[in-house]
């Protein structure tokens, strides 16, 4: 009897979520401060007596209405919101770049052998590209929550620190770009010894040249732009623990 | 209760002296300037933030995520060093202002 009537505290605490997060103007690490201030406010009115479904309204009025927080913050920072958008938007294009790289390279690791995988994968190529879509798609539906510890571990090491993230990131896009070029070249060589001819012998260093410049270079740029609009987390070990 | 206006402008002083105390997060400095006043200064909680997003923009304070005792991780706030210059820039200016309606009422003014 009582478990019916129990009020679900956590529920409400995701429900104030979700609508804090359809407010636009709010980033999502002030979003975080602001959940860390409810949650506070609803410890301490538990503590006096009061019972969860009242701690959560008082504390729910204490903080304010989701849409006057929003007011309030953007009048502090109205650029606040829009460089942490730029900043996602140029993280999914820079995933993008890396996922293109990636299926082109499997496309073409299987070229010179097997002709029937090859016009397989040439045909699943665009499927593979829009995969990452639907992959971003559905994670920013489901809120951007990561349950898998060893991604958020990943995740968390990558966007640790500007430094962190370039060398990482950096080191992808080259390491990806050279696989494309490697794999490239093997790909002509094969086709032009079927054919019966040789490579001309600079065609390898402007390949290389064409991968390093027209490839790799705008993605690095995407990658000193994102640090340059990272906001730097200082997750710090805790002090006392 | 104070006006909007002055709790508006005592903000910065307040929050940059109790910063200079310690370093300290929104909840708790909310509860600490509700005690201190005697509950003459009730801030709304969620407008707290702005306000010192803006001081740390501003280079006064600055900011680090950690976690607390009770595991909970926390935004914590503390005083840089040019917020401690600007913490003095404040108790001379507000304190002038203090002397003068001192004068002007004939209270003992406080001493600096």
């Amino acid at each position: 009897m009582e478990n019916q009537t129990r009020y679900d505290l956590n529920a409400a605490i995701e429900n104030w979520r979700n609508e804090l997060a359809a407010q636009p103007n709010l980033a999502s690490d002030d979003r975080r401060e602001l959940e860390i201030h409810l949650r506070d406010t609803i410890s301490e009115l538990r503590q006096r007596g009061l019972n969860d479904e009242e701690s959560f309204w008082l504390a729910r009025h204490r903080v304010g209405q989701p849409q006057k927080l929003a007011e309030e913050f953007v009048k502090e920072n109205p650029a606040k919101v829009w460089r942490e958008r730029l900043f996602w938007m140029i993280i999914a294009l820079l995933a993008l770049n890396l996922w293109g790289g990636f299926c082109s390279s499997i496309t073409a690791l299987f070229t010179p052998h097997e002709n029937h995988t090859f016009q397989l994968l040439n045909f699943l190529r665009p499927f593979l590209n829009v995969s990452l879509f639907i992959f971003f798609a559905v994670f920013v539906l489901r809120g951007w929550t990561i349950k898998n510890f060893t991604i958020k571990r990943a995740w968390n090491f990558l966007f640790f620190s500007r430094l962190h993230f370039v060398i990482v990131a950096t080191i992808l896009v080259v390491a990806v770009n050279f696989l494309h070029f490697v794999l490239q070249m093997a790909e002509m060589q094969h086709y032009s010894e079927t054919m019966g001819a040789h490579l001309p012998p600079g065609l390898g260093k402007i390949i290389f040249s064409s991968y390093l410049f027209e490839n790799s270079l705008w993605p690095i740029m995407l990658i000193v732009l994102a640090a340059w609009l990272m906001i730097p987390q200082n997750r710090k070990i805790p002090k006392h623990a | 209760m104070l006006t909007k206006d002055l709790v508006a402008a005592s903000s910065k002083p307040l929050l940059l002296s109790i910063l200079a105390g310690g370093e300290s997060y929104g909840y708790e400095i909310i509860q600490k300037v509700r005690e201190l006043s005697g509950g003459h200064i009730e801030w709304s909680d969620g407008m707290l933030y702005p306000v010192l997003h803006r001081l740390e923009r501003d280079g006064l304070i600055e900011s680090e995520w950690k976690n607390s005792e009770v595991g909970r991780e926390r935004k914590y706030y503390f005083l840089s060093a040019k917020g401690k210059k600007g913490l003095a820039a404040e108790r001379e200016q507000w304190l002038k202002v203090h002397n003068t309606l001192c004068k002007l009422w004939k209270i003992k003014p406080a001493t600096i």
